[in-house]
């Protein structure tokens, strides 16, 4: 994972892909890779992709803010 | 309000949520189908807004293929020439770029950005190692043309199997400094990547919360899960699950 660009990580804890997600975030962090992890309790996967969902709507906040700081 | 919030996983989540849980239960009872998952990815941005803004360029590589399409809003003043590329999801079953031209152009418009979605293949006509090659090829492509400056200026976004794209891609630019001038991207997102093929041996939560997941249900688990051979395909014709697995590469 080494040389990785600055990554923005959206998941849930209860979706199918969160173990290797953490998994994932942990080697970036391990190769010295800059990670923002944002993950969420109790949702689904891909959940950040339904926009009528307020927890969608802050998922998207995140986004656009780590991509316009 | 009662049964919605009875079904989704806990009592803190939105009544939307709880709401589209109860709706969205029983499409798990369903057979599971490559044109059923399909068409599901394809409408993908129906649950975005129409926007009549929305520009999109449909862009080809030297021999004519399909690489994706670059999608702008036309009302944006660009200031820079920030590109997102976009690598849809799927389970590498399923997704295209018509389907994500709307959540494209929702995030370029709020980020004052472009963003191209690239076209890449799906499995089982193709495999892993074809998609990524698609993306690789895309984004030389992309660098090399006037759509963005450098890569400097280029966002890479992956969702769920793209995500495990974007992170193959941002590996093989990481191992290729040299070709790429020792530029790498700006950063990257990724939303709930999947990044472990290993179907002998399945995390955790790939397993078990598929009983609650609205999305990877456990109709979509099983059906997806006996594609992994051609998935995992390598040029020999034998599967290897780690290797293409960005998660077990360096």
């Amino acid at each position: 994972m080494k040389g990785l660009p600055k990554l923005c990580v959206i998941s849930s804890d209860h979706e199918c892909t969160s173990d290797e997600t953490y998994d994932l975030v942990e080697k970036c962090r391990k190769a010295g890779v800059e990670v923002k992890h944002h993950s969420q309790k109790y949702l689904c996967h891909v959940y950040a992709l339904l926009p009528f969902l307020p927890e969608a709507q802050a998922a998207e906040k995140q986004i656009v803010d780590f991509l316009t700081v | 309000m009662i049964l919605s919030n009875s079904t989704a996983l806990h009592h803190t989540c939105s009544d939307e949520y709880s709401a589209i849980t109860t709706l969205m239960w029983p499409l798990r009872l369903g057979p599971m189908t490559l044109s059923r998952m399909r068409f599901g990815l394809a409408n993908i941005g129906y649950n975005f807004p129409y926007d009549s803004r929305i520009r999109t360029t449909k862009v080809e590589g030297i021999h004519g293929e399909y690489l994706g399409k670059m999608v702008s809003h036309t009302h944006t003043q660009h200031t820079s020439k920030s590109v997102i590329f976009w690598i849809y999801g799927g389970a590498f079953l399923s997704g295209n770029v018509d389907g994500n031209v709307p959540l494209a152009a929702n995030y370029a418009d709020k980020t004052n950005s472009s963003a191209f979605v690239v076209n890449y293949k799906l499995c089982p006509e193709g495999t892993v190692e074809n998609a990524v090659e698609d993306v690789i090829d895309a984004y030389n492509f992309l660098l090399a043309s006037d759509y963005v400056d450098d890569a400097s200026n280029v966002t890479i976004l992956g969702i769920s199997s793209g995500g495990g794209l974007a992170v193959r891609l941002m590996q093989h630019i990481a191992l290729n400094k040299e070709f790429y001038g020792g530029v790498t991207v700006k950063n990257a997102v990724l939303i709930c990547p999947w990044v472990n093929y290993d179907i002998e041996n399945l995390p955790k939560s790939l397993v078990e919360n598929t009983v609650h997941d609205l999305i990877v249900h456990q109709g979509v688990f099983s059906y997806v899960i006996p594609f992994g051979p051609r998935m995992a395909e390598m040029s020999d014709g034998k599967s290897n699950y780690r290797k293409v697995s960005p998660i077990f590469h360096r």
